[in-house]
């Protein structure tokens, strides 16, 4: 049971941080963004060469200083890299229908969605890529028996950190605060002076770095990726995104987990000769559970009628 | 600025909709120092006039010189770094955020935050955060201390004279060389009008210049210098409130020929 708990903890601390980029773009422009996923899966490929480069994989034993820079630096990389490409995707799809009827830039983010998926097909083939291996798994014993391994608990930390940063980014700092207002009241955060497309491209420039850096941490953990990596992803970090509450910070972090913890659950259902049997039904379990949320409570758990948007 | 300079300069503004000419070739002069109220009848496009003012959209033609210079069609928040800030005919809070907050908000213009600033904090953004927290306290008190003493509020929670008192201080904290007023009294009791005219008088006597929109003439008549009164788009009378009082046209404007030929 526990150790259920941390695989979803660390699978729903993935989805979390890809939920943040659809809860942050969705708050402030009213846009789910649906080539988010894919940004992510760019991400996971930029960072491949890096660790190529940065980490000798011949090695039997990986030095941890060694996997520790590497990653780092990869995490920086691709976290730089997505925040361009989302900024960029912003400034040429959706800054030209900011004022348009709301189908409009819907259908352009699924185009986008498409060309990247399709870039990537281009580039890295249809097949799926070993991620370069990082570092040596090491259990370690943990409550009740259970073990929890070194990845599991990089993955969950680094999450956290993050999740710690936008937080206090979000809520404590001026340009966080600016953010909020664009949310809230696009119009009359402009006239505050407050520079609203400088504010829109900061929040793809971060919601798409979090994805990078994220990326990373799904290469060391999934340790493999495939061009539509990013399509089943990001499906279900926007399911979390919406359980949580579509707009909010908290919410997309809360949602995440959650379905990481469902899907981990239902991974182990079944016992003996149907072991494993769950993980044919995780998507309708996550998908019914969207559905249940979107029935009972449409505004996500931690969403109300007045909901913070970003 | 001398008093009576003139600090804003209205030539020839023109807005059209379509088919429609909510404004028609409108000129009008705000001096440094006064207050100027923007009257008419509903649809006279008063509001029109303050949203190209402060940029929401451009003029189809025409000129606004501010200091000077012509700022007709520039974007918002370029407009408002310049020196005008505005409230809006429906209040435009931002309602998830505490009171302080907004008015830290209105003073976002003077801060120059960048991502570097905010994450790194030296000592420089700090202090100037900390000025900023000064600033927003002192507009609050000063316009009004129970405003201040619910700082930590949401704005939403705040009665509707306290809100409006509350999008007037985001509005200061800024110390704009102009601040657009639409229709603040709006919704308000006659006590809470009353009182509001006081604090657009205290207002002008820190030497703030204010352009007013106001439907409840008692306020008009009261707190302004001059008055323009605009009827479908174009300039009918201007002068003070004793000359704008006995204007024919404004009477007939208001209330039709038949009033004012009786």
């Amino acid at each position: 049971m526990v150790e259920i708990l941390i695989a979803g903890l660390a699978l729903g601390s993935l989805y979390a941080i890809v939920a943040l980029g659809y809860t942050m773009v969705y708050g402030i422009i009213e846009l789910i963004n649906f080539a988010h996923g894919d940004v992510f899966t760019f991400g996971v490929f930029v960072a491949i060469p890096v660790l190529d480069r940065l980490i000798n994989q011949s090695a039997i034993n990986i030095s941890p200083l060694q996997s520790l820079i590497g990653i780092g630096v990869a995490m920086i990389v691709s976290a730089l890299l997505c925040g361009i490409l989302g900024v960029a995707i912003e400034r040429l799809a959706y800054r030209p229908l900011r004022n348009a009827p709301r189908l409009a830039p819907l259908i352009t983010a699924i185009g986008v969605s498409l060309i990247i998926e399709n870039a990537l097909f281009q580039w890295q083939g249809g097949g799926l890529i070993g991620f370069p291996s990082t570092l040596n798994v090491v259990q370690y014993p943990f409550l009740g028996g259970a073990t929890i391994t070194n990845v599991q608990i990089l993955v969950i930390a680094v999450a956290v950190l993050m999740m710690i940063g936008l937080d206090l980014f979000v809520n404590r700092t001026n340009v966080g605060k600016a953010m909020r207002a664009v949310a809230q009241d696009r119009e009359a955060a402009a006239m505050m002076g407050i520079n609203v497309d400088r504010i829109i491209s900061l929040t793809f420039l971060i919601g798409s770095a979090l994805a990078g850096a994220g990326a990373v941490i799904y290469g060391i953990e999934i340790s493999e990726v495939g061009y539509d990596t990013g399509f089943t992803l990001g499906l279900f970090a926007f399911t979390a995104a919406v359980v949580g509450g579509i707009g909010n910070i908290r919410g997309a972090m809360l949602g995440g987990i959650l379905i990481g913890v469902v899907i981990s659950w239902v991974d182990n259902l079944g016992s003996g000769a149907s072991a494993g049997a769950g993980t044919e039904w995780y998507d309708v379990v996550v998908f019914a559970i969207l559905v249940l949320i979107l029935v009972f409570r449409p505004a996500g758990l931690l969403g109300t009628n007045t909901t913070e948007k970003v | 600025m001398t008093e009576n300079e003139d600090l804003v300069r209205v030539q020839g503004l023109t807005r059209r909709f379509g088919g429609l000419t909510a404004v028609d070739s409108l000129d009008f002069e705000v001096r440094a120092g006064e207050i100027l109220s923007l009257i008419g009848p509903n649809g006279a496009g008063k509001t029109t006039v303050f949203n190209i003012i402060s940029g929401i959209y451009p003029p189809t033609s025409g000129q606004i010189l501010f200091k000077g210079e012509n700022i007709a069609g520039l974007k918002p928040d370029r407009v408002q770094r310049k020196g005008i800030s505005r409230t809006f005919q429906t209040l435009r809070l931002f309602a998830n955020m505490s009171v302080l907050e907004n008015v830290l908000v209105g003073y976002h213009s003077r801060l120059h935050s960048n991502l570097f600033g905010d994450i790194v904090k030296p000592p420089w953004v700090v202090k100037a955060e900390k000025e900023a927290v000064e600033r927003s306290r002192e507009v609050l008190g000063r316009l009004s201390p129970r405003l201040l003493s619910r700082q930590e509020f949401r704005a939403s929670d705040l009665a509707y004279a306290d809100r409006r008192l509350l999008e007037l201080a985001r509005a200061l904290v800024s110390d704009p060389a102009l601040l657009l007023l639409d229709e603040p009294t709006a919704g308000m009791n006659p006590t809470e009008a009353a009182e509001f005219m006081d604090h657009i008088r205290h207002i002008h006597a820190d030497g703030f210049t204010i352009l007013l929109i106001e439907h409840n003439l008692n306020v008009v008549m009261g707190v302004s210098h001059r008055i323009v009164v605009l009827d479908y788009g174009t300039k009918i009378a201007e002068g003070t409130p004793d000359e704008v009082r006995s204007n024919e046209r404004v009477i007939e404007a208001y209330l039709g020929r038949k009033a004012a030929s009786a």
